[in-house]
C-alpha cells in the first residue's frame, strides 16, 4: 500500500474524525492500562518480593505515597547507570536514575527508564519447552524432565566426541555479556569441571580486541581510569564509536563538559559516518573504513617527529616493542621512530580519503599532545581484522603523550554490554581465560583455581577451547568449515550447545551458514532466555529464566565498577534464575556420570558434583537471593583475591550500601566502602601499586606509576603496528563498503526493546543509510526499498538519505536490531576475524546496492511463540515462509 | 494545498481533541497509530510530522540539550497507548528526581516548565550557546 504525504494528511484528518465517533476507540480503562504497560497481571496481584537484607539496606526506600524503591543497575548497555525501580500498588511502575551515582548522576536513557514494562510482558517464556527434533513443535515439560534431558544429552554428545587438550570436543557453552557475574562464573565452572574449555560468549564479538589491546599495551586488562576523567579533560577523542546512541549517558557527560566549557574543551569525532555523536564535535574526521591504522600511526608520527611526546613519562614508564621474524621483540625509541617515518600526515591523508588532510591530522595530533585527553572507542575499532593493533595504536598515542594515570587523561575502551567486563572478562567466560584474569594456558594459575574449587589437579583442560566463530563452525561443520579450522577428526563436531541470554542466530556474522548448521538434528541446542528469539527458533530445549530485578547478581561495567541488582519482583510462571538451573543440572549430571562405564567419564562425576556442592542446600532454600550471594562470596573472596581484579572487599553488604558500586582493585572492605580504586597503577591511589612500592622500595624507587600485570618491566608498551586494510575491500562487482551499528532506541537483537511500545514505534524496522550523492547517482529516493547484496547474503531495507546523518560516499550503514528475515543484516556481514582477538570484522565488508521498490510502509516483525491446538508451541516465523530461518 | 490540509488537521485537533480523559488521564493522539503505520517509512517518526504541525515545539526541542542528548518525544509524551499532551511531572522524575522532589516541597503548585520553558528546557544560562 502506498501513501504519500499529502494523502496521509487527508487520511489522518478522516481517521481522526472516524475515531471520534467511536470507531477503533477502546474506552475500556483496564485494557487501556494493561496496553499502556504492555503487561499482563491480575488487578489485585502483588508482584513484590524483596529480600530482608535488601529491605534493611540503603538500596531500599519507601515514599510517603507508598511507592517502594529498590536500587540496582540498568539492564542495557555497558555504561552501568544506577537505577531505582519504583513499585506502585504491587506492580513495577517507574524507573529513575540514582542521583548520587558517580556514573549517571540521576540521568537515564529511554531504554533504562522503560524496561519495567518487560516484567509481565505476555511474550515472556514461562515454562520449559522441549522437542526431540527441530522439525517438531515444542511441548511443555517439567523442570525435572528438563534437567534429565540436559544431562543425558551432554553425556550422549561427549560419547560422540573425543578428549583433546582443550577437553571434550563435542560440547559447548555460549553465554553473554548480559549474564550476571554469578551466572557466567557458575556456567564456566560447571563446563570446565565437566571437562571442556569450549566456553565462549558474545563479548568475543564486541570487546575481545579491546582485551587484546590492553593486555599487550598495559599487560593488564581493562582501563586505567574511568568516566570521571571526562569531567576533567580538555580533549575528547572519539573514534569508532557512536557514543551518543550506544552509550548515551557517557555521551551526556561529554556533552556537559563541552557545553559548559565550549572554548576550552575540544571534541574530535573520527568515524566514516556522521552520527548523532558528531553533533557537538569540533572536528569530524571522516576516513575510508579500515584506514584507521594509518590515521592513528600518522597522529603518532606528528607527535614523535615534532618532539611533542612526554620524554619524562616515556623514560620512566614506557618501553618499545615490535614483531620481528614472527615474534614479539623489544626495540628502542629510534627504531620506533624509524617505523613511524612512513606514516607522514600526507601518506595517511592519501590512504584515509574522506575529509582527512595532512593539516587536520597535525592539528589533532598537536591538540592531543598538548592537552589532557580522553580517548573513547568501541566497535568501530574492535570489530576489525586488526582490532588489537588498532587498540594498541590508540594506547601508543596516550603513552607517548603521558595521557594516562592522571585526572582528565585516559584511553578508555567503552564496553558494549552491561557485564562483559565484570562477568565475562573477569569471570572467565571465554575459551582462553579463567576467572580472576587467569589464562587457561598458564599451568600455575589453572592449578591455583583447581585448589580454590577443591577439584582434582588436571580437572581444567590445559588448552583454550574453540573461539566463537570456530565454535559455531564446529556446529555447522561443513567441508569449508573443516578446511578453514583444520578439523581433521569428525568427532570435533559440536553436538551439544547451551546458549544463555543471547541470540547468536541473529547476532553472528555471515549468519546463513550457522543457521543451516543449527537447523540440523545432529546438534542438541539448549537456550535459556526470557523471550523467544531467532535462536530459540532452532532450539531443542527452551528454558524460561528470571529477568533483571527478578533475580540477584552483579554487573561490572566499562570502568572496572561492580554493582548489585537485587530481587524485587516475582518471576512469572516457572521462570527461574540461571544459577539455580546450573546447580540442579550439575547435581543430576554428576549422578549420571557416576554410573558411566567409561572411567574417563566416570572420573568427571566428582568435579561436577564438587562444582556446586556448597550451593545445593541454598539453591533449594533461596535461589533468588541467598544462592547468588553464596556464589558471589566464593567468587569475590576466593577467586579474585590477590588478583588485579580483587573484589574481596566488595561484599553484597557493601554493594547494597554504595550508590555506585565498587571499582576494583578493592582488596578490603574499607577500600570498597569508599568506592574502590579510580586511578589504577598509581602509587598512593591503587592499593596494589602502593603495596608493590612499599615491598620493593629499591626496585620502584622514584616511580609514581607501577604497571603491574604481565609486563615484567612494569611499564606500558608502545607497539609498532603497520597499516593493514580490511579483509574484504570493495571492488568492481561489490563497489560499496557495508558497515553496521546500533541505534539508541533498540538494544542488540531487540528481543526486549522490541516489546516496549514506545521503542518499537520509534524504530519499527531497520534502515540503511546512504550518502545523498550515491543515492542520487543510483536513483534512490528517501524511503525507497534498497536491495543490499554481499557475497554471503542479501537484505531489503528502506533508505535513509541525509546530509545531517549518514556515511561518507561509497559507504552504506545498516542497523542490526531487526528480526525480520529480509532485514537481518548479519546475513550479509563477513566472518573474517582478528588473528589475535578472534573478533569478527562486522564493521567492514563489500556490497552492492540497487533500488528494489518505491517507498512503502513496512511491517514490523518480532519472533513469538504461538500455541497450537494440542498444547504445543511453534514460532510464528515457522508459520510464515517469508520469515522462516531455514 | 498542503497548508490547507495541515490547517484542517490542526483545526480537527483543536475542536475535537481536547484531551479525552480515560480516568487514568491519558490523552488521545490526534492522529491514530493506524494512520501513521500506513505511511511511507520516512514519515512515521514524530519529528517528520511535528516539524510542520507544531514547528515552534519542534524548533525549541531541536535547540535543546535534550535534543543533543537524544531525549525523544515519547520519553515525556508516551506512545499512543499512554499518550499525554501535557506530560505529568512524574515523567521528569526518571532523570530529575531530586529536582522534582525539591520543587514539590517548595513550590507544590508549580511545574518544571514554568521556569524552564517546555521543549527547550533552558537551564540558567547553561546549554547550547548558538541557536541555529
Amino acid at each position: 500500500m502506498k501513501t504519500d504525504r499529502r494523502e496521509f494528511l487527508k487520511k489522518s484528518a478522516a481517521l481522526t474524525t472516524a475515531s471520534l465517533v467511536g470507531i477503533n476507540l477502546n474506552l475500556n480503562k483496564a485494557s487501556l492500562l494493561a496496553k499502556a504497560n504492555a503487561q499482563e497481571w491480575d488487578e489485585g496481584e502483588n508482584l513484590v518480593q524483596i529480600p530482608e537484607e535488601v529491605k534493611n539496606s540503603p538500596s531500599y526506600r519507601e515514599d510517603e505515597d507508598g511507592t517502594i524503591w529498590v536500587r540496582g543497575v540498568c539492564r542495557f548497555c555497558g555504561v552501568g547507570c544506577k537505577v531505582w525501580l519504583g513499585i506502585k500498588d504491587g506492580k513495577p511502575a517507574i524507573i529513575r536514575g540514582e542521583e548520587n551515582s558517580a556514573i549517571n548522576k540521576g540521568l537515564l536513557c529511554m531504554k533504562g527508564m522503560l524496561f519495567y514494562k518487560l516484567f509481565r510482558h505476555p511474550d515472556r517464556l514461562t515454562q520449559p519447552l522441549y522437542r526431540k527434533s527441530k522439525k517438531e513443535p515444542f511441548k511443555p515439560i517439567s523442570w525435572d524432565q528438563a534437567f534429565e534431558i540436559i544431562a543425558d544429552e551432554i553425556i550422549k554428545a561427549i560419547k560422540k566426541g573425543r578428549w583433546s587438550k582443550s577437553g571434550w570436543t563435542s560440547i559447548a557453552y555460549y553465554g553473554s555479556g548480559q549474564c550476571l557475574t554469578e551466572e557466567t562464573y557458575m556456567f564456566q565452572k560447571l563446563f570446565r569441571c565437566i571437562g571442556t574449555n569450549n566456553i565462549e560468549g558474545n563479548p568475543r564479538l564486541c570487546m575481545a580486541s579491546a582485551v587484546g589491546g590492553y593486555l599487550t599495551s598495559f599487560g593488564a586488562d581493562e582501563p586505567a581510569g574511568g568516566y570521571a576523567d571526562i569531567d576533567k579533560t580538555e580533549t575528547i577523542f572519539i573514534i569508532g564509536s557512536n557514543t551518543a546512541e550506544a552509550h548515551p549517558i557517557v555521551y551526556s557527560r561529554v556533552m556537559k563538559r563541552k557545553l559548559n566549557n565550549p572554548n576550552d574543551v575540544m571534541v574530535i569525532n573520527a568515524d566514516p559516518r556522521i552520527s548523532p555523536t558528531s553533533r557537538i564535535a569540533d572536528i569530524h574526521l571522516q576516513f575510508k573504513p579500515g584506514t584507521d591504522l594509518a590515521l592513528l600511526n600518522a597522529i603518532a608520527h606528528v607527535i614523535v617527529y615534532e618532539n611533542l611526546y612526554n620524554k619524562e613519562f616515556i623514560n620512566k614508564y614506557a618501553s618499545f616493542h615490535a614483531v620481528k621474524r614472527g615474534k614479539p621483540a623489544k626495540v628502542n625509541f629510534r627504531e620506533y621512530k624509524r617505523f613511524l617515518k612512513k606514516y607522514t600526515p600526507e601518506y595517511a591523508a592519501k590512504v584515509c580519503g574522506g575529509n582527512i588532510t595532512p593539516d587536520v591530522i597535525r592539528k589533532v595530533a598537536r591538540r592531543i599532545a598538548t592537552t589532557k585527553t580522553v580517548t573513547m572507542w568501541t566497535m568501530g575499532i574492535n570489530q576489525r581484522t586488526r582490532g588489537v593493533w588498532a587498540n594498541n595504536l590508540i594506547h601508543n598515542i596516550h603513552i607517548l603523550t603521558g595521557n594516562l594515570c592522571k585526572d582528565g587523561a585516559d584511553s578508555l575502551s567503552l564496553t558494549g554490554q552491561p557485564n562483559a567486563c565484570g562477568g565475562v572478562r573477569e569471570g572467565g567466560g571465554l575459551c582462553h581465560i579463567l576467572p580472576g584474569h587467569r589464562k587457561v594456558a598458564n599451568p600455575k594459575l589453572r592449578a591455583q583455581l583447581e585448589r580454590i574449587w577443591g577439584v582434582p589437579k588436571g580437572t581444567i583442560p590445559p588448552k583454550p577451547g574453540y573461539h566463537t566463530v570456530k565454535m559455531f563452525s564446529a556446529v555447522s561443520f561443513t567441508e569449508e568449515d573443516r578446511k578453514r579450522f583444520g578439523f581433521k577428526d569428525p568427532r570435533d563436531k559440536i553436538r551439544f550447545i547451551w546458549i544463555n541470554e543471547t541470540s547468536p542466530l541473529q547476532s553472528l556474522p555471515n549468519l546463513k551458514r550457522f543457521i543451516e548448521g543449527f537447523a540440523k538434528d545432529d546438534v542438541f541446542v539448549v537456550v535459556s532466555d526470557i523471550f523467544p528469539t531467532r535462536t530459540t527458533e532452532l532450539a531443542n530445549l527452551i528454558l524460561p529464566t528470571a529477568f533483571h530485578f527478578e533475580k540477584t547478581g552483579v554487573y561490572g561495567c566499562t570502568e572496572r565498577r561492580s554493582q548489585l541488582t537485587p530481587r524485587a519482583i516475582k518471576a512469572p510462571g516457572q521462570a527461574m534464575p540461571e544459577v539455580w538451573i546450573i546447580v540442579k543440572v550439575a547435581t543430576i549430571l554428576a549422578k549420571k556420570l557416576e554410573k558411566e562405564s567409561d572411567p574417563k567419564l566416570r572420573k568427571r562425576a566428582y568435579p561436577v558434583y564438587k562444582a556446586v556442592k556448597s550451593f545445593i542446600k541454598i539453591a533449594d532454600k533461596d535461589p533468588w537471593y541467598e544462592l547468588s550471594k553464596a556464589i558471589w562470596n566464593e567468587y569475590s573472596q576466593k577467586v579474585t583475591k590477590g588478583r588485579d581484579c580483587d573484589l574481596s572487599g566488595a561484599t553484597y553488604e557493601v554493594l547494597l550500601e554504595r550508590p555506585d558500586g565498587v571499582q576494583w582493585p578493592a582488596p578490603t572492605v574499607e577500600i570498597a566502602k569508599k568506592g574502590g580504586t579510580l586511578r589504577r597503577f598509581v602509587v598512593g591511589k591503587d592499593p596494589i601499586a602502593t603495596e608493590l612500592a612499599r615491598k620493593y622500595p629499591k626496585r620502584f624507587k622514584g616511580r609514581e606509576i607501577i604497571v603491574y600485570g604481565l609486563h615484567k618491566d612494569y611499564k606500558f608498551w608502545i607497539w609498532s603496528r603497520p597499516y593493514k586494510g580490511p579483509a574484504e575491500a570493495p571492488d568492481a562487482e561489490y563497489p560499496f563498503y557495508l558497515s553496521t551499528g546500533r541505534i539508541i532506541d533498540h538494544w542488540h537483537t531487540c528481543s526486549m526493546t522490541g516489546r516496549i511500545p514506545e521503542l518499537m514505534r520509534s524504530y519499527p524496522h531497520a534502515w540503511v543509510e546512504i550518502n545523498p550523492k550515491d543515492a542520487q547517482r543510483l536513483g534512490i529516493q528517501p524511503g525507497d526499498l534498497v536491495l543490499i547484496e554481499t557475497r554471503r547474503g542479501k537484505n531489503i531495507l528502506p533508505a535513509r538519505i541525509s546530509y545531517q546523518q549518514g556515511p561518507m560516499e561509497g559507504v552504506v550503514f545498516a542497523y542490526w536490531h531487526d528480526q525480520a528475515k529480509s532485514r537481518m543484516i548479519n546475513l550479509c556481514t563477513l566472518d573474517a576475524f582478528d588473528p589475535g582477538s578472534k573478533e569478527p570484522e562486522y564493521k567492514i565488508c563489500a556490497c552492492k546496492i540497487s533500488k528494489y521498490a518505491p517507498a512503502q510502509p513496512l511491517k514490523p516483525f518480532l519472533i513469538k511463540l504461538v500455541k497450537t491446538d494440542e498444547n504445543k508451541y511453534v514460532h510464528n516465523s515457522v508459520l510464515n515462509p517469508e520469515e522462516k530461518l531455514s | 494545498m498542503r497548508g490547507k490540509v495541515l490547517g484542517i488537521i490542526v483545526l480537527c485537533s483543536m475542536m475535537f481533541y481536547a484531551p479525552i480523559a480515560f480516568g487514568n488521564s491519558f490523552d488521545k493522539h490526534p492522529v491514530p497509530p493506524e494512520a501513521i503505520q500506513s505511511l511511507k517509512p520516512q514519515y512515521q517518526q514524530c519529528a517528520a510530522c511535528h516539524k510542520d504541525v507544531t514547528p515552534e515545539v519542534y524548533k525549541s526541542w531541536a535547540r535543546s540539550k535534550h535534543a543533543i542528548a537524544n531525549v525523544k518525544c515519547y520519553q515525556c509524551h508516551g506512545s499512543f497507548e499512554n499518550f499525554y499532551k501535557v506530560p505529568p511531572i512524574s515523567k521528569c522524575e526518571s532523570c530529575h528526581y531530586q529536582e522534582v522532589k525539591t520543587m514539590k516541597l517548595r513550590a507544590p503548585k508549580m511545574s518544571c516548565w514554568d521556569c524552564h520553558p517546555a521543549h527547550m528546557f533552558r537551564f540558567h544560562d547553561l546549554g547550547p550557546k548558538t541557536e541555529k
